[in-house]
Formats: C-alpha cells, structure tokens, sequence
C-alpha cells in the first residue's frame, strides 16, 4: 500500500520502546542539569516559533498558527512550541513513515529536508504544510525537527486552500506525500517552482511560507546541535528519554484521579460543504478504566462527497486542541501525554474515510470531536479534585469569510477577513463565564483586527462592531459571547465576498450540565441600503444589531446559510453581518445569579428577553435593578412548570424512539438512528 | 560633569545617582509606598550627608533632577486609579472591552497561557456602563460621514458624570485622521464642566496621545494615560513641593520608555511606564559607547523581576512588538526591554506532577513578607534564601548591613520544601535552586541574542540591580565578559543621569511608497514631507517651551513600513529628513527593504505587492553630557590588600563547602585580579566569584567577571542555504 494505514498511523502516535542505549543514557541526566535541560529545549522551541512567525508571509503564519517541535531519534515528539496543538499529532506518523518507507532508497541524510502536506499520510488537511529535518550529529541520526503551519492556497479547484465544492481529493490542489525536496542543506529550486506553480493564485505566500517552514525547522536543528556539542551525546538523548517516560507518568497520573466510567456525547451539523442537511459529525463513547482512555468514535455519520471529512490523525489532533489546553495543559507538548489513549474509528464514516476523499474542510467536519471531547471529559473530572477545569464546549464555527477585489489603493486582494474567527467565545466553566469574544478556537492565541485596520486595509467600512447579544449559551454560567460586525463596501465600486461554515440551522457544541447551547449563525445581508448614506444624512437612530434587525435602517434583510458561493457586492451596500459564535453553556440558567444577569444586561450581553425568559428574573420598575423576591417566584414557578411536564424515562424513551427527522434531510446523516453507512459512495 | 540628582523609584527600593561636578555620589533608600517622596527626601538626604552638606545647601546648586518611576505600574496593578468615562463612536462602544480577541493573553507569559480553564480578561479600567457611543463617523480617508451630533454629546456625558467620572477620555475612529470631532467634544465637555469647577474633569484626546491607526491601542492608552494621571500627578505635586520647599529652582524630567526624558509638564502618564529598566537600558546603551562596546546585554537582577535590554550594533533602536502596559496593548512606541518573573524573591518548588521537578518562580515572594530569611513571615524558599544559606551573602551584611537576615530559617526552608523531596542536601538543593533560575536567565539571553541572528559571544554583558553581580556568574555563562560597575545596585538611576532629552512624534498616514505593479516609487514627495514638517515645527516649539534651544537639537525621521498583503510592519530608520529627489525615495526604499528582510527574512520582502509608509515618527534629541570614566594605571594582581575576611561557602562546583576570601569592592584597585573562589562585597550587592571565574578590575575601576580560561568553540554548524540570520 502506498500510504500508511490506520494501524499503522495510530500506532505512530505512540511512543517507541526505549533502546538500552537509551536507558543507559539516563544516567546522563543528573537532577538540576535536567531541568536546565527541559528548559533549554523550551528556549530553543520558542525561538524557532519567534523566527516561523517573522519568516511566514500568510496571515495565519504570522499569527502564529503554527507549531515548531523536538523529537527523537525514532520520531517521538519530545517537547512543541505551539500556538496551534492540533499539529503536534502529524509530525510523528510521517518521520515514522519516513524511518520505515525510506531510510535505504532515498536514504535519510544530514542535510535533508523533508516535507509533506497530504492527510493521506498523516496531516491534518492539505493547507497544513510540515518542513521536517534530521539531526545528524557525529554522524549519528539523533532527533528530528519539525515547523508546520497553514497556507491559505493549493491550487484546489477554488480559492483559500479549503474548497468547499471540493468532491475528492482530485480537487484539492496539491497533495504532497513525504518526500525529500532539499538536501546537503539546501532546497531544490525545481521543487521551489511546483510550489509556486500550484500557488499561481498567492505564489508569494506559499513559496514564502514554504522557504519559512524549512528555516524554522533549520534553526530548531542547529540549536539542537549547539545543545549536543555543548551538554554531550549521551545528555541529551537520556534528556529526550527522560522527558517522555515523565510526560507519560503525569499524563497516567491525572487520568488514574479520574473515576472510571463511560461517557458519550453526540454532536450535529446541518451541512457537508454546500449540501445542508442532518449529519451526526461525531458520536463519542470515552471510556475511562484506571490510567488508560478509549475514546471510540463508532456512530458517527458516514463519510460525504464534500470536502467535510477529516481523517482520523486529523480527528485526534483537534483533540489534542482540547487536552493541551484544558487536561494537560501543565505537561509538555509529547507524543507520551497521548501514550495511554487509544481511539476507535469507524471505516467510511466522515471522521475515517477512504484514501479518495475530499479533506480540505477537515477543519470543519472535526468540530464535532473537538466539542464532544469537552463534554465527555467535563463530567468524567467533574467530581474529582480538578473540578475547577471542567468547562463547557468552546465555540468553535470558524466563520470564514473571504473579500476579494481591487482595493481603495488600486491594488488587487483577496483576503480572509480575521475578525469574525478571532473572537468566538469560549465555554462557561466550572466557576466562571466562558470569556467573551475569548480568541480562535484552532490557535487561542491568534488575533482580530482593528475596525480601522480592517478599513484602513480593505475597501469596506464597519459601522458597527460589538458583542453578539444573547449569542453565549445560557447557563448557570454563561459561555462567552461572540461578536457582531456589520460589513459595507466602501471607496470602492463593487468587492467579491464568499464564506465557508456551517451552524446555521442547528450548532455542533454541546452545552454541559443543563446550560443552553449557543444560538445559530445565519447568513444575513441587508439589500438595497446606503449605510454611508444614511450616516451622511444624519440619521437619529442607533447604530447596531438590535437596530439592524429590527428594521430601522430600512431596505430587505435577507437570511441565507453563512456559507455562500463567491458574489459581488456593489460599493456602498452591505457584504453581510460578519458573526462569530458564542460558546455554550454550564449549569441550569435558573441558578445563575440575578445580580450577574443584570450585569449581563447592563454590558450588552443578553436581551431583556433573555433576563426574563431564560434566566428567570424579573426587575424593579421603578430602579431597574433585580427584584430579588420577585425573581425567586418567577424561578419557583418555573421549576413548578418543569417538575409537572416531567415524565418518566420510559414514557420519555417510548415517545422519543419513535421520533425521526423528515427524510430530506437525512441524505448526509446514514441509517437512522445509528448514522451508519447505507450506500457506498463512490467518488471518481 | 554639572550638578545634577537622578532618582529611580523601584517597587522596593528608591536609588540615587547625585552628579558633583567631578564626584559621583549614589545612594539608596527604602521606597516608601504610602508617600514617595519621603524615601526620594531619605535618599536625597544620604546622598548630601555623603558630600557633607544638609539638604537644603544641596538643593539649591543643583541644575537638573531627572526621575523614573514605578508609580504607573503600581496604581495598575492595585486598580486605584479614578472612575473614568469613555467617549467612543457609536457602534464601537465594545472595542476595548473585546481586545482584539485574545485579550487574555496581553501582558501574560507563555507558559501561563497554555492553561484556558483559568483565563479571565483583565479587568476592565472602564467598565461598560461607562462607555458612551457618540453619533458621529469619520471614515479611512478623513471624511466626516456622520456629523458630530453635539445634543447627543451633551446628554452623554451628563450621563457619564452622573455616573461618577473623574476624568474622560475620548477617543473616536480616525480621529488621527482628523480630530475636529474629538477636539470639539473637548470644547463641549469644557463648556459643561469649567476649569473652576469643583468638579473639574481632565480630558484626554485619543489623537493627542497616539497619532496613528489601531482604534483599540489608541484607546487604550488615552484611557492609561486618564487613568493614572491623577495618581502620577499627585506622587510628582508631593516631590515637586518638597523640592522647591528646599531650594531647588531648576527643570524636573521624566524618564520616557522611549529612551529619552522630558519635562513633567510635556509628559504623558503612559510614557513613564517602565522607566526604570529602560534607563538602565540607556544606561548601558551611553556608558557601552564610552568603553567602546557596540554589543551590550543589560541585566538587571531584582527582587522580583529579571529585566533585560540589547544595545545591538551601537544602537537601541528596538522597539517592542506589541507594546503592552500591564495588561493593555497601547499604541507607543517603547523600547524593548524583556521582563520576566526571576529576581531573588522567586519562590522554588518541587512540581510532582513532572517527577519532582525543581522549578524557581515565577511566583515571587516580593518584598513582603520576602524571602524566608528576611523573618517577616515569609515561609517559602527563594532564591535570596539559596544565597544565603550557600554562604554567598553574609545575614549581617545585607542592605549595607541594615537587614539582618535569618540563614537557619532560611536553611530548614529549603531542607523541608526542597532537599528532602529531591533527596539531596541542604546546600545541594540550594545550589540547584540557583542553577535553575540562573539558567532560565541564561535562557532569556540567549533567545534575546539569537533572535537578532548574534551569539552570545558577541557581546558583553553588563550586570546590575541588587542581585545582578550575585548571579552574573551563572546566568552569564555564553557571554565571555560580564562588566560589573561599582554603581551596579543603582545602575538605573545612573542610566537616567546620561540620557537625552528627547520629544518623539508620530503620525499615522498611508501613503504607497513604492507602486506595486509598476514598481515606480513615490513622486508625491510633499505627501512625504508636509507631516515631518509639522512634526518638526511642533518639537521646535516644545523644546523652546521647556527652556531648551531648538537649534541644539538633533531631529531624526522613523517610518513605520510594510509590504502590500502583509501584516508585519517594521519601524526603520529614514536615512533623509526629506525627501527631493527620485534618489532621495530609492535611499529611504533601500534603508527599507534592508532592515526588513535583516528583522524578518530575506524571503518575504514582496516588492509585487507595493511598498507602503503607515505612519512617520519624528524624534527630537537634544545631547546631554555624557559619562567620562575615569582611566587609572593598572597594578598588580595580587588583591589581598583589599581582602576583609573569608567564610564558609558551598560551591557546587568543587560539590563542598570551603573556606572563601571576602573582598571590599571599594577596596579592589585597577589591575587587581580575585580568582574564584571568592567573594566581593560592595555597598548593597554582592558579587559572586565561582572556581574557574576571575574578577578582574580594568583601568576604569570596573570588575570584568571572565573566565579563568577561554572556553572552547567548535567548528560552525551548516546551515540552511539562504536562510536569514
């Protein structure tokens, strides 16, 4: 078989056996002098991330998207430095692939430069690009590095990278399996121009981006060297050695604090690129037993001919987003934190599907398994004593929206609008609200523009800009709003806007523990108003969403999915209400504190509506502030209401089981309700 | 050398540099937090006993006090600054209180960041009940789309003051662009509320304190700067009246994160920020071009913080990235100078997580109840506790002897949380405490180094603060020489005694510089040169104001550029005041594309894309005196004449404890050389001297900690073929 297979992949994700020379090397590493070491190996990550950032050319690459990392001699991921933890899962399937496939023909050699983007072979999807090189020092192949970002361009049949009418993988541009396409350390030119000639759309980005991959990737090398030549051969592979088997020990040490348990979640999206419909994107079972966690995927929708199906590599690294984040967020970024989880995946389902299928939106078709993991692990840690860290789904739609044209400056652009899928909210927690407009759940640390940047760079103005009322899920403690711009050409006489996401009909994160999950993303456009016009003419009346949707403004207000096909907009009239998604909700909004939903009101984030119907508080007339009895009625009233519509779970089941969706949309969703594959799709 | 008193007030300690003609006195004196100027008055104090004066026959000779201050940050973190109102463009009210996204992550490290579970936007310095939309809109190119609605402003802000605003700030869109809205609500809230009033409102313009685009950042620092002006005020009123209650007629500067200083009356809250590591900075940056060095490392080990500046290529000409004020991104422009949490309050600890791994900070015990020898409560170990326990500082001789220090306490601190869980001895686990985070500086340098394509070996490293000359040793390592000055516990408040005076200007306004599809440059130079015009005839008029000759000054032109498509912009350099000529615009593209592809890499200069000029900085720099050091002939060697005692010390590398001579460092003279092991005190700090180094003391009197050998290289790594330095 030409690429490897799921055993194959899965197994690459665990870490190698130690050799003796490994053990005897552990000696090496005297207590003080390993912490300098850890350490060290830190610096050298965070420089290299520094350098990738400085060297990358695609806005994402210079956000820090992107991750830079460490491993041994046999490919295990030793220590990362990552603004996106999603991409350490790769590195370590494809060097192993390399050890098994091609150490004797072409040979693995110092100097060599190795690259792959191809999820086939263990990427995340075909933007995700790695420059991967091996250490050679005296001779001897010690470690590897290893620089992995997103390039916004592969020559797919649409532009961006991720081509939402993607049909196979035959239209996703370039795939490129791991190959050699530099050595004696320098970069082959002839490869140099295949790159530029799949990126003839952005040629610059991606050959920019490329040549960074490989510097970063270089300068972690002669790092590592310098840390060789300095501390010793034997030092620095017991240090490597050291640190898995102690990342592994910690990681087996706070899952044994875990009851044991099984634990599911079952997340939904209504589209598979352009196509809407029901699918069940994932179907969990974790299931936890002393120090060891399944997490076994069976139950999830079959695969679809769109570019919404992930990989399975690709599906365990959007978990890795969750686990570096929230469970081992104080453990290094290593192949051993993952050492004892073992995943299941079903053949053909979105989340596993064959070697043909289009991938390029596995970004999107593993939302599922990135909220679902959140969900299956809150209530696994709930009771234990890490309690504090269980925290709600974040919101993860990742809006992306794309202007293209010729700019106020009279230069041609096409540009991802980074505002919408840089400020989602992120859960509510155990203790706290999520936090509004919190950051991008794909790289927590990337960035929003300002409004006068975004003005300043693109020919549009943003009349409004603010917090999305109401788009954090209710809860006991609510998940972080997210935002809302509205978006109008300007100084120019027509722009070409598109967008990809799903969630407008029903949202993939689950909320915890009875909160409310986040409410939906339409697409929304306003047709025939002069909003530069109106201001112009010195309209009274306020300037914001509420206002927007209440028809204030006049003209048509058009509701359509968020993704939409490429079309042009005339200058002066709106592109759309740009959104991003708010996060879900913990606990029952009934036992939220009266005095946090005032505040809520008071901050713009929740309606009236809201406070009353779903928080159940009522209000002094007079003062406006809590009316603290009157709320205590309403909420008794409430629970009154609930506890008499209750029924017992077999009434409850014997109604529910019989319950289906309308077949229409059911095309994308497999049997019902076990969403297993009913016909075999075939892609040409 | 003129007359002049240079104070620095740190978290714990105020220092001073008094220049007597010839005589460089210092001094130092505990901060006084509940009111400065009684330890700036102590220190003052000190300094004129030592020239056998009384303050009031000090004062009066003086020519010049320049100041730096920790106060802004202080009032930050405390959040004891006023309510304030915010005046913003409708529509846009939540700006600050979004942050870009990732808020969170301002002013944060790294590490603290990987944890999402605990993550809170800081709070905020208006909250939203206070933030007010006003009808209004200028758009990108300064067109008003929206007239400003004045009824709209008046109710407003009556609004805002009901609601208990001590000060307003405003900043509206493009305001930069053009402030006539911004300036007539001024004009309004004046109107309102009368300089005589009682309840009088300073305002701060937006456009006034940042004249460039980014609404959040600019925001952000006209809310800093209402926000702590009354505190900075206040502290400065009290010094100022004791000043001139003692006879001191002459100018009061401020230390900027620019790297110059300005009168008080021409200076912006948000401009003190960090003004004490920055005068170190510059500090280092003057006294480096006196003894030749054109590569400096400035160190400055504290009680709570590491800090760490670069003089690369003779110059500091390195701006932060991303400037952040506490938790704020601001839209100045600050030197960048590398905080972190490591000093000798860093508590250690064992993390059993990770198999008992000894980590050191970046909690910090402060300065109370302070590290577990201090006996003032304190019960964790910290990195002062190592050093004392390992017999480096002496418990009687710290803070010139004033502090006595508790070892055993110290020493059953570090028994109970550190020895015992890593199964080591006392002094071994103290040694650890100081090999781990002496490392984690060492760390810092090195990134710092690299990332401006040098190696450690390019420099020397100048070390300073309390606790510099007491690690330099170990965190020192790469950099072949490590310069310890005698005035090292001071060494800011020297710095801030050789620094300009120096206005900066900025203006943000886009102009395409180099054309992108016909790759021609600029021909409309006036685009180019009306702004700096303006900006010089502004510095001209403000350094007239503050009694100083224009015709002295030295006026500079930065630009703030980018290529088309890309995000990163690079402050570089303009090698023309104006520009005339096609030549002049290929010279100032060149200056350009040369810093750009050095800081980034050659591989992303776009020329395709166009080349644009976001914004123009103008500075105007008038010399000050600089620092002669003194040139002795060199002894002998032998420095037993300046030997004071010996004690016992552990060194961990002979892994025992022997007897160790002490040194005065008052007492070393040029030419004399301390092998290690050693000791040598000076008034607060001491300075550590590990077998293998030597201290040795150059013509200038000041210590060089190298080496007794040379340390060996090997051979250069190849590298990739084209990658940037």
């Amino acid at each position: 078989m030409s690429f490897p297979p799921l055993a194959e992949k899965l197994a690459a994700l665990k870490v190698s056996a130690p050799s003796e020379d490994e053990l005897s090397c552990l000696d090496a590493v005297a207590t003080g002098a390993y912490e300098i070491g850890v350490q060290r190996t830190a610096d050298i990550l965070d420089e290299g991330y520094e350098v990738f950032m400085r060297s990358s050319r695609s806005q994402m690459g210079v956000a820090g998207d992107s991750i830079v990392a460490i491993f041994n001699a046999q490919g295990d991921l030793v220590n990362a430095s990552a603004g996106t933890y999603l991409h350490a899962v790769i590195p370590p399937i494809v060097i192993k692939f390399i050890l098994a496939r091609f150490r004797q023909n072409p040979g693995i050699a110092d100097g060599d430069i190795w690259y792959t983007n191809d999820a086939l072979y263990g990427g995340i999807h075909n933007p995700d690009q790695v420059a991967i090189m091996p250490v050679f020092f005296e001779g001897e192949l010690v470690a590897w590095t290893a620089a992995l970002s997103h390039t916004t361009e592969t020559g797919a049949c649409e532009p961006g990278g991720m081509p939402v009418s993607a049909k196979s993988r035959f239209d996703e541009g370039m795939n490129l399996p791991p190959m050699k396409i530099g050595h004696n350390h320098v970069l082959r030119d002839d490869v140099i121009e295949m790159f530029a000639a799949f990126g003839l759309r952005s040629e610059t980005s991606v050959t920019v981006d490329l040549r960074a991959r490989c510097t970063t990737a270089d300068r972690v090398r002669v790092r590592l060297l310098e840390m060789f030549a300095r501390e010793g051969r034997d030092f620095v592979v017991g240090l490597f050695r050291k640190m898995l088997m102690e990342a592994e020990a910690g990681s087996r040490k706070r899952l044994s604090s875990w009851p044991d348990g099984t634990y599911r979640c079952a997340t939904f999206s209504d589209a598979a690129g352009m196509e809407n419909g029901l699918l069940r994107n994932c179907y969990m079972t974790m299931t936890k037993s002393g120090d060891h966690l399944e997490v076994d995927f069976t139950g999830t929708s079959p695969e679809n001919g769109s570019s919404y199906n992930a990989h399975p590599q690709a599906v365990i690294g959007h978990l890795a987003n969750y686990i570096y984040e929230y469970v081992f967020h104080d453990l290094p970024i290593s192949s051993a934190t993952f050492q004892p989880i073992d995943f299941v995946f079903p053949e053909n389902s979105m989340l596993s599907p064959a070697p043909n299928a289009a991938t390029s939106c596995a970004v999107m078709a593993a939302t599922g398994a990135m909220s679902a993991i959140a969900n299956c692990v809150g209530r696994a840690r709930f009771g234990t004593a890490e309690w504090r860290q269980v925290s709600a789904a974040l919101g993860n739609g990742g809006n992306a929206s794309v202007l293209a044209g010729v700019s106020q400056w009279g230069m041609p652009f096409a540009d991802m609008l980074a505002y919408t899928i840089n400020t989602e909210g992120s859960g509510g927690r155990s203790t706290a609200d999520g936090i509004n407009a919190y950051g991008f759940p794909w790289c927590a640390f990337g960035r929003a523009p300002d409004v006068e940047n975004m003005e300043n760079e693109l020919p549009m103005l943003v009349p409004f800009s603010q917090h999305w009322e109401d788009s954090g899920g209710a809860g006991k403690y609510r998940g972080g709003v997210g935002t809302a711009q509205l978006w109008v050409a300007h100084h120019a006489p027509f722009v070409v806007f598109m967008s990809i996401a799903d969630n407008s009909i029903i949202q993939t994160p689950q909320p915890l523990f009875g909160g409310y999950s986040q409410c939906t993303c339409p697409g929304l456009t306003m047709e025939d108003v002069d909003i530069p016009e109106l201001l112009r003419a010195g309209d009274e009346g306020r300037l914001d969403l509420a206002s927007l949707l209440e028809g204030k403004y006049g003209g048509r207000i058009v509701s359509e999915s968020y993704a939409r096909t490429a079309r042009p907009v005339t200058g002066d009239q709106v592109i759309t209400l740009g959104i991003s998604t708010g996060g879900t909700g913990y606990g029952d909004p009934l036992d939220r504190d009266p005095e946090a939903v005032e505040r809520d009101l008071t901050d713009g984030m929740i309606s009236e509506w809201a406070a009353t119907h779903v928080y159940g508080v009522r209000f002094n007339a007079q003062t406006g502030r809590v009316d603290l009895s009157g709320t205590a009625e309403l909420r008794a009233e409430r629970m009154r209401a609930r506890i008499a519509g209750g029924r017992t779970w077999d009434d409850f089941h014997a109604d529910w089981s019989t319950r289906k969706p309308p077949e229409e949309i059911l095309g994308l969703y497999g049997s019902w309700p076990d969403a297993a594959v009913v016909t075999p799709l075939m892609r040409m | 050398m003129g007359r002049t008193v240079d104070i620095d007030v740190g978290g714990t300690f105020t220092d001073l540099v008094l220049t007597w003609d010839d005589r460089r006195i210092t001094a130092k004196a505990p901060t006084t937090p509940y009111d400065l100027s009684v330890g700036f008055l102590d220190v003052l104090t000190d300094g004129a006993e030592q020239l056998g004066k009384d303050i009031d026959e000090l004062l009066p000779d003086i020519e010049l006090v320049r100041y730096s201050t920790t106060v802004a940050m202080n009032r930050l973190i405390e959040r004891k600054g006023p309510r304030l109102g915010l005046l913003t463009t409708e529509g846009h009210e939540d700006a600050i209180l979004i942050g870009r996204g990732a808020q969170w992550t301002d002013g944060t490290r790294i590490s603290e960041r990987r944890n999402l579970a605990i993550q809170r936007k800081p709070e905020p310095l208006v909250t939203r009940d206070m933030i007010a939309g006003i009808r209004e809109r200028v758009d990108s190119f300064g067109q008003v789309l929206r007239p400003l609605d004045e009824d709209d402003v008046r109710r407003k802000l009556r609004r805002l003051v009901d609601g208990g605003a001590r000060a307003i700030a405003v900043s509206l869109l493009w305001s930069f662009a053009n402030p006539a809205h911004e300036k007539r609500i001024r004009e309004i809230i004046r109107e309102e509320y009368r300089s005589y009033h009682v309840g009088y409102l300073p305002v701060v313009l937006s456009h006034e304190v940042v004249g460039k685009v980014g609404e959040y950042e600019r925001t952000m620092t006209a809310v800093l700067d209402a926000y702590l002006q009354s505190s900075i005020k206040a502290e400065m009123e009290q010094t100022w009246d004791q000043l001139r209650e003692h006879g001191y007629r002459g100018s009061f500067l401020l230390t900027h994160n620019t790297g110059g200083s300005a009168e008080i009356f021409k200076t912006t809250a948000s401009r003190t920020y960090n003004g004490g590591p920055i005068a170190g900075l510059m500090g280092s940056y003057h006294i480096g071009q006196a003894l030749g060095f054109r590569n400096v490392i400035a160190s400055d080990v504290g009680g709570t913080s590491f800090d760490l500046g670069m003089v690369v290529d003779a110059s500091v000409r390195s701006y932060e990235f991303r400037p952040i004020i506490d938790r704020w991104m601001v839209g100045i422009s600050m030197l960048q100078a590398t905080t972190m949490g490591a000093g000798g309050g860093s508590i250690a600890w064992v993390n059993e997580l990770l198999g008992n791994r000894l980590e050191v900070g970046p909690r910090s015990a402060g300065s109370y109840p302070g590290p577990v020898c201090y006996d003032l409560g304190g019960t964790e170990p910290t990195t002062t506790d190592a050093d004392v326990v390992l017999g480096y500082i002496a418990p009687d001789g710290y803070f010139n002897g004033r502090m006595p220090l508790d070892r055993d306490k110290a020493a059953e601190a570090i028994r109970v949380k550190i020895a015992e869980p890593l199964g080591v001895s006392v002094d071994e686990a103290a040694a650890l405490i100081r090999q781990v985070i002496e490392s984690t500086m060492a760390s810092a340098i090195q990134r710092e180094v690299h990332l401006r394509g040098y190696h450690p070996e390019d420099f020397v490293l100048f070390a300073f603060g309390g606790g510099g000359p007491t690690h330099v040793a170990g965190y020192g390592a790469d950099v072949p020489t490590a310069v310890i000055f005698p005035q090292a516990p001071v060494f800011s408040a020297l710095g801030s005694s050789v620094m300009d005076v120096m206005h900066v200007y900025e203006q943000s306004k886009r102009i395409l510089f180099l054309n992108g599809m016909t790759q021609e440059l600029t021909a409309d130079h006036e685009a180019y040169n009306a702004p700096i015009r303006d900006m010089v005839a502004q510095a001209r008029a403000d350094l007239t104001s503050e009694g100083l000759d224009p015709d002295e000054a030295v006026f500079t032109v930065e630009l703030d550029m980018l290529y088309g498509g890309q995000v990163q912009v690079k402050r570089v350099s303009s090698p023309l005041l104006e520009i005339h000529s096609e030549a002049d615009a290929a010279a100032v593209y060149d200056a350009f594309e040369k810093e750009y592809s050095e800081a980034f890499s050659p591989h992303v200069v776009n020329k395709p894309g166009g080349a644009y000029i976001e914004s123009i900085i103008v500075k105007a720099t008038v010399p000050q005196e600089k620092l002669e050091l003194p040139v002795h002939e060199l002894g002998g060697a032998d420095p037993s004449a300046a030997r004071t005692t010996s004690r016992e010390a552990y060194w961990p590398e002979l892994a025992r404890r022997v007897d160790t001579p002490v040194f005065a460092f008052d007492r070393l003279t040029p030419g004399h050389r301390v092998e290690g092991p050693g000791l040598v005190e000076a008034e607060f700090t001491t300075i550590v001297v590990p077998p293998g180094r030597v201290l040795a003391i150059d013509e200038h009197g000041l210590g060089l900690l190298q080496h007794a050998s040379p340390v060996e290289t090997s051979a250069p790594t190849p590298v990739l073929e084209g990658a940037p330095a």
